[in-house]
């Protein structure tokens, strides 16, 4: 198991590099000049001059690699046209939002998924299963935003019973900031109604980018379910008098369970993207919406900071995912 | 030689039998109808007694089998007659927790695919330790005296560094070791009786003869009773009391195993017996000629008719059924039927 973690990061510190490189290239090779840029129109060429050989922007492009990525080591991406402010402060003020808002999407995508995906395979064929996979065919297709605006429209007007816009009500006071993530604070401070109302925010947005990944896990954990289920590992297990409900939980879900993890990894991360259109429809306060702003006005210190964050999280899901696919499968983790 | 008419099964009234099957017919659903892969089987196991169930692939000999554990998927087969007894009652006629208690403390049956028969994600430890503890054999056995247990039944099937076995997964193990891990997996609780389905079939020959000799052994040393479903007479005639051949889903001959090769009568175990092979040498066999039948449509005669050297017009017609030609040997074929057709006719 340490050996595979070990491999794994070695791996990742590369996947990084490589990264790192692809959003350096991108931030040179958009047209304009960055100096000229952050002085503006009408500083003069003597300043513009001083700060490109302030920024090496003279030097050749593998010395400004490695300057840009001394700096990225030490967390400083550089200021922010948009705000004028240092990007890694921005980057913490609106990137807990963002988190809370995907951690709280992929929970609920799971824990559905395993709730429907067990149904359907348990009741395999019936009006359930039936029932399920027409939502499935339903939710797969309608894309995230869609859900988010039908959520907006039904919950937040028509019936009106949970929050549509913002992170809290008005009279609930921000916690201290601890992560950032409002939910967490909340209970870390031992606030149970700020927590409360923290989730009420955060479920509709969560809910519509979850609904497709719902039952796109749903179906896969339903059909590895009753592949399984014909194996003869299982027929092997029944016949030694195992009761049915520990083959369910166990013998069977374990060996299922290793294929929608893999999905579910990939679904995480894929909410990272979907988390800008959602957080743009419910005016989440996340770096989504910091970075389509970033994105209109060419804004590259934001930018690059931004892709490299969301390339970071992506790596640290995957080796989440590979994790627990090892703890899973001891084909993967003791090697074949 | 002495002819008597009538059911195997009806003969047997004996009480000391541990699985008598009577009349067993059960069939796949199909699209096309359905598939009628055991037709009408009897058979008997006597306690600690070691029987042969031989047959080729896919003559219902492994269907029989997993209807004594009910573990056909209920929606896919029908079953229009027939009696499994165990001891006496009829598992059909049992309710869902009487057949966990046959599953937990009265039969077990080794799988013809050890590849298949372990779990890939979980420890042969976990695995075998969950056996004893759903068997409810020793209740008050703690984790400790568990994966003792385990450990001798590990010990028993002849593998060295017990410990190690158990802490480790399926996929460590060569096949021969995962093979005797299922026949330890099978031991390990105490159980009257035994289903081995072809153990050995996936390991090269000289694995397979260890596996035989040392199923065998555990049986005898333990008293228990054993069904071995193979396809090679050459295994049984080594390994068991009495043989059953069965073909495409009926019983055709049985007697005890010395009988059964003195004097092999039916049509299809002359035709088994010359497919072993020889090392005097002679070439390959000639095999039996021709496929098994469609079991859609089998046809209202004799279902090795088609392939028989010896058939007869009323063959076709009429299925033959069983009859004691010597004591405790029976055949059903027309071809030591003639005089009793003969009477028949008066």
């Amino acid at each position: 198991m340490v050996k595979f973690l070990v491999k794994r990061l070695i791996l990742s510190v590369f996947v990084l590099f490589g990264i790192s490189v692809l959003i350096f290239c991108l931030a040179r090779i958009i047209p304009g000049d960055p100096a000229r840029l952050a002085l503006g129109e009408r500083a003069s060429d003597e300043a513009v001059a001083e700060l490109r050989e302030a920024m090496h922007l003279d030097a050749p492009i593998y010395e400004q690699y490695y300057y840009w990525l001394k700096d990225v080591l030490k967390g400083d991406f550089g200021l922010s046209l948009n705000t004028q402010r240092d990007v890694s402060l921005d980057v913490q003020q609106f990137l807990p939002a963002t988190l809370e808002l995907v951690i709280v999407a992929g929970i609920i995508s799971i824990a559905m998924a395993f709730v429907f995906g067990l149904l359907s395979s348990k009741y395999k064929d019936s009006w359930i299963d039936g029932t399920i996979r027409v939502f499935s065919y339903i939710g797969i297709s309608v894309p995230a935003f869609v859900w988010a605006i039908l959520f907006l429209l039904f919950f937040g007007y028509v019936w009106d019973i949970l929050p549509v816009f913002n992170r809290l009500s008005a009279g609930i006071p921000e916690p201290n900031r601890i992560t950032g993530m409002y939910i967490l604070d909340f209970c870390l401070q031992g606030n149970l109604r700020g927590a409360l109302d923290a989730l009420a925010h955060v479920f509709l947005p969560a809910l519509a980018l979850a609904v497709g990944h719902i039952f796109q896990e749903a179906r896969i954990l339903r059909s590895s379910l009753i592949d399984n289920m014909e194996k003869e590992f299982i027929s092997v297990t029944t016949g030694y008098g195992i009761p049915k409900r520990k083959i369910m939980s166990s013998y069977l879900l374990k060996p299922s369970a290793i294929s929608v993890t893999t999905v579910a990894g990939l679904d995480f991360a894929n909410t990272l993207g979907n988390a800008f259109l959602v957080e743009t429809i419910f005016n989440w306060p996340g770096i989504s919406r910091y970075c389509l702003n970033a994105m209109m006005t060419k804004d590259l210190n934001a930018i690059s900071a931004v892709v490299l964050i969301i390339g970071i999280i992506y790596m640290i899901v995957n080796i989440i995912v590979d994790i627990v696919i090892a703890a899973l499968d001891p084909r993967v983790r003791l090697g074949d | 030689m002495t002819i008597t008419n009538g059911n195997l099964a009806e003969k047997s009234s004996d009480t000391s039998r541990l699985l008598d099957i009577r009349g067993l017919k059960v069939w796949y659903k199909t699209y096309r109808g359905n598939a009628q892969v055991v037709d009408g089987v009897d058979m008997y196991v006597n306690q600690a007694e070691k029987i042969g169930l031989v047959g080729e692939s896919g003559c219902g000999k492994t269907t029989t089998m997993k209807m004594i554990l009910q573990l056909l998927n209920p929606s896919q087969i029908v079953v229009p007659e027939g009696e499994i007894l165990f001891q006496g009652r009829d598992i059909r006629k049992m309710n869902e927790k009487e057949i966990m208690e046959i599953r937990r403390s009265y039969v077990s049956m080794i799988s013809q695919a050890p590849m298949a028969a372990l779990n890939p994600v979980f420890s042969i430890g976990k695995q075998m330790e969950d056996i004893v503890r759903y068997s409810g054999q020793f209740p008050k056995a703690g984790r400790k005296e568990i994966r003792e247990i385990c450990a001798q039944a590990v010990n028993d099937v002849m593998i060295p560094d017990a410990s190690r076995i158990l802490d480790s997964f399926p996929h460590q193990l060569s096949g021969g070791m995962r093979q005797r891990i299922c026949i330890a997996m099978s031991l390990v609780t105490p159980r009257q009786l035994l289903i081995a389905d072809e153990p050995g079939t996936a390991l090269d020959v000289t694995i397979q003869d260890q596996i035989h000799r040392l199923l065998r052994e555990l049986v005898e040393k333990k008293g228990r009773s054993l069904i071995m479903i193979t396809h090679s007479l050459g295994v049984a005639r080594e390994l068991v009391d009495r043989i059953y051949i069965m073909y495409a889903g009926n019983i055709v001959e049985t007697a005890e195993t010395k009988s059964l090769f003195a004097s092999p009568l039916h049509p299809y175990t002359n035709g088994l017996i010359q497919c072993v092979p020889r090392l005097s040498g002679g070439g390959i066999s000639a095999g039996i000629y021709g496929y098994v039948p469609d079991y859609v449509n089998p046809g209202i005669g004799c279902r090795f008719c088609s392939r028989c050297p010896d058939a007869k017009a009323i063959c076709a017609k009429e299925k033959p059924k069983l009859r004691q030609i010597k004591p405790g040997h029976w055949v059903a074929c027309f071809k030591y039927e003639a005089p009793s057709a003969e009477r028949g006719e008066q």
